[in-house]
């Protein structure tokens, strides 16, 4: 069955349709979410809040662009308010404190799983509007105009914040692994 | 240079198994609440409908005989003139607020030096007013 036709079933309220859009889809959005907020459980609740409105507002679909993308806009919107939230509460994820926890006790981290254990860290200090198409187009694989469209900005806005993105994390990856090699040395 | 790519680096997490269970036990409960408050709601309005009706009167007829009251009350702009002053001011009369300079060297030239001099001005309602020294 394709998709199509499962969310025509989705919108009659076939919940096996939805089981099945949730066996192609769960694993992408959780993992889209964990990256994007930083917090294994606030992600699953979050994915499971995208597939549940994607239960609810299935009319609300017009078959214009891939249904991907449209899953992905609604949790894009959902990673983007609890970004707000967290702004304004200055939340601080489990993960990062364990994360923290680990490279001050550890002695030696194998060089693959420390970049990216630095890489999560970084991309959690990235500002929402910088992280958001940076993981659309890097996990997901989604095209900038598709972004574009699912975030609400123009293409050229995308393209910048993409790149610009890619530049921060860039120089911050470097910054941090020379301070780790210089304390190590 | 390569471009950094986080699809190589980042780890990917999965869905936990009882994911689809929690999601479904959750559209369940939404849509029993979403019944429920239909339900509430239509039984208020086939109950209460008499009642829903009468308080809607009350108000209307409240709103029709309070608001222009109100309106008489303070929704006119508040006058500089007390009500002495207003008196004597011609109806339909625009008023312009003049500053003007006062200069007051000539009124004391011949008042010997170091005696302090009290300008006292009148607070009657009265507009006209001359100034006294």
């Amino acid at each position: 069955m394709d998709e199509q036709e499962l969310i025509e079933r989705i919108k009659q309220g076939d919940e096996m349709a939805l089981a099945s859009l949730m066996k192609i889809y769960k694993d992408r959005v959780v993992n889209f979410l964990y990256h994007s907020l930083g917090d294994y459980e606030r992600a699953v609740e979050l994915a499971q809040e995208t597939f549940i409105r994607v239960y609810f507002r299935a009319r609300q679909y017009r078959p214009v662009g891939p249904l991907s993308a449209w899953i992905f806009t609604i949790a894009s919107n959902l990673a983007k308010s609890e970004a707000k939230k967290r702004r304004r509460v200055n939340f601080v994820p489990l993960e990062e404190v364990a994360s923290q926890l680990r490279s001050n006790g550890a002695g030696y981290d194998p060089p693959a799983a420390s970049l990216s254990r630095h890489l999560e860290q970084v991309l959690n200090e990235l500002p929402a509007h910088y992280r958001l198409p940076l993981l659309l187009k890097d996990l997901e694989g989604f095209s900038q105009e598709e972004i574009a469209r699912m975030l609400g900005r123009p293409v050229g806005t995308i393209k910048a914040r993409i790149s610009r993105a890619r530049h921060i994390l860039r120089r911050r990856l470097e910054g941090t692994l020379r301070g780790k090699n210089d304390e190590r040395a | 240079m390569k471009e950094l790519n986080l699809k190589d680096f980042l780890p990917s997490v999965k869905a936990p198994e009882d994911f689809e269970e929690r999601v479904f036990e959750k559209i369940r409960e939404r849509k029993r609440s979403r019944k429920k408050y239909l339900f509430i709601s239509i039984r208020i309005w086939r109950r209460q409908r008499i009642l829903l009706a009468t308080a809607f009167l009350v108000f209307l007829v409240a709103g029709i005989f309070l608001l222009p009251p109100f309106f008489k009350k303070y929704g006119q702009p508040e006058s500089r003139y007390s009500p002495g002053q207003a008196k004597l001011l011609p109806a339909e009369a625009s008023i312009l607020s003049l500053i003007e300079p006062v200069d007051f060297t000539r009124d004391f030239a011949d008042i010997p030096a170091k005696k302090v001099v009290y300008i006292l001005e009148t607070v009657n309602e009265s507009i006209v007013s001359e100034v006294k020294y």
